[in-house]
């Protein structure tokens, strides 16, 4: 025992070495042990502080072109309201209390709140009084920190629990889709975007609806991979055309992700690979807006009732 | 180690962090490059730190950096390496009489020739875990080897700068 204790004593170093290693590697194997870990809550916060501080000296430097951009989205949103305009005149005044006069109006994404039946008005009157909220809230955030150049990348956001953030959310740029807000803090959320190694999203070709999945493999931050692309399908796709999200639980449908660069087929099984360049810039974006889905919570719960089916 | 030495080390600990995270971690040198500055806190600990504390520092300083960068354990286990070798790195270029003379590693002191190999060796160790563990996860074997290089150059030029930048006019 004694000469055992010599030993490690001796070289305790070594050991030392050995079990310091052996945390590091379970920290790298279990991937998540950071947001498990105690202090994790503290430590975000300190990441989260020291960015927004490196980020607020550094935002005079991109006053200009951040204005331009949100110039533009402006002018877009702009175009997309005069649209409107000719559609639902109520539309404009009220957008939370739509009349449906004997005319139906097809209103995309929005919710129906409640439903007054006639028995506040005549009988044969065909006017139905519907209150209605759109069914994705936006949120605009400014992104505090990104990486382009690892495997993983994350980007920081100044915005989370305080400010109703919460994980599954979906990121959006002016351009096109960011990524899934995987972590939040109180004045913080992280979001796991395209170009991360363990992001797929269900895609499809939006003029003719050919799907595929999108996967990112490292390397350069413009572009993305489409895969699982039917072979057959292939040969329909042209450069220049736009992918967009095929919609599922969290994503809603046709949200830009970006236009296809170049295809080719897999010699080996009956998918073709395509790739995209993405339309979102990760190398200078700096706003998100976040998509808080009302309906979310609604549809898991139903959903997760087929989970619990027990075959007979 | 006594006290003079330590508030010096946690003012670098602290300077090297955040020159690191706010700094060059937002270069995109090529996209592929990235040098990392903080193993500098390591190679400058006093000769005399004991060996347990370098590895524990270095522990500490890596899960620092993995913190900021979301990268969990990788940076931490290729500073812990480093700081393990560091004292075999030491003796191999060592002269017997440097480490009695000399509080800690300095470029003024124990002369360029000294310096150099001793942070080229030690970069190299450091880059070369970082790096290897991306390669096991994720990377390929010439993009590992590229980085290796590439990202080891860049580093070993930042350090020399920053110690001919941080040299009191006394030592030159």
């Amino acid at each position: 025992m004694r000469s055992l204790l010599l030993f490690i004593g001796k070289y305790h170093a070594f050991f030392l070495f050995l079990i310091l290693e052996a945390l590091c590697v379970t920290i790298i194997v279990q991937n998540n042990w950071f947001q498990q870990a105690q202090f994790s809550q503290t430590s975000q916060q300190i990441v989260g502080v020291t960015f927004g501080a490196r980020n607020w000296c550094l935002e005079f430097f991109s006053l200009r072109e951040v204005n331009s951009q949100l110039a533009a989205e402006n002018a877009r949103l702009k175009t997309i309201v005069e649209g409107n305009e000719n559609l639902s005149p109520d539309f404009k005044y009220d957008a939370t209390r739509l009349r449906f006069e004997g005319l139906s109006y097809i209103v995309k994404d929005t919710i129906r709140r409640s439903y007054k039946s006639n028995d506040t008005l005549p009988a044969r009157d065909t006017m139905l009084i519907i209150e209605r909220r759109p069914k994705y809230q936006f949120e605009s955030a400014r992104v505090i920190n990104s990486t382009t150049n690892h495997d993983d990348n994350y980007l920081t956001i100044n915005k989370g629990l305080g400010q109703n953030i919460k994980n599954d959310m979906v990121a959006i740029s002016s351009h096109g889709l960011v990524g899934l807000i995987n972590n939040t803090t109180e004045n913080f959320a992280t979001i796991i975007p395209i170009i991360h190694s363990k992001f797929a999203i269900s895609a499809k070709v939006k003029i003719n609806d050919i799907p595929g999945t999108i996967v990112w493999q490292g390397g350069d931050p413009h572009f993305a991979t489409m895969k699982f692309v039917p072979k057959h399908a292939a040969a329909f796709i042209q450069p220049g055309d736009t992918i967009v999200t095929r919609g599922s639980l969290l994503y809603p449908e046709n949200i830009p992700i970006g236009v296809v660069h170049s295809s080719k087929a897999n010699e080996k099984d009956n998918f073709a690979s395509i790739t995209i360049l993405i339309s979102t810039d990760f190398t200078t974006i700096n706003h998100v807006y976040i998509m808080r889905n009302q309906l979310l919570d609604e549809q898991r719960s139903i959903e997760v009732k087929n989970s619990k089916i027990k075959p007979r | 180690m006594n006290s003079r030495l330590i508030l010096p080390n946690i003012v670098r600990f602290l300077m090297l962090v955040l020159c690191q995270v706010v700094l060059l971690d937002q270069l995109h040198l090529h996209g592929y490059i990235n040098p990392f500055i903080y193993p500098l806190f390591i190679l400058l600990l006093p000769f005399k730190t004991p060996k347990w504390l370098v590895l524990t520092l270095g522990f500490v300083l890596g899960l620092t950096i993995d913190m900021f960068n979301y990268s969990y354990g990788i940076h931490a286990a290729a500073t812990v390496c480093l700081a393990y070798f560091r004292t075999n790195i030491i003796l191999l270029f060592s002269s017997n009489n440097t480490m009695s003379n000399v509080p800690f590693p300095s470029l003024a002191f124990l002369g360029f020739k000294f310096f150099i190999s001793y942070v080229a060796s030690c970069i190299l160790v450091h880059h070369a875990v970082l790096f290897g563990i991306h390669f096991l996860t994720s990377l390929s074997g010439y993009e590992a080897l590229r980085r290796i290089v590439l990202s080891s150059l860049v580093s070993i030029v930042l350090i020399l700068l920053s110690e001919y930048l941080f040299m009191s006019q006394k030592e030159k």
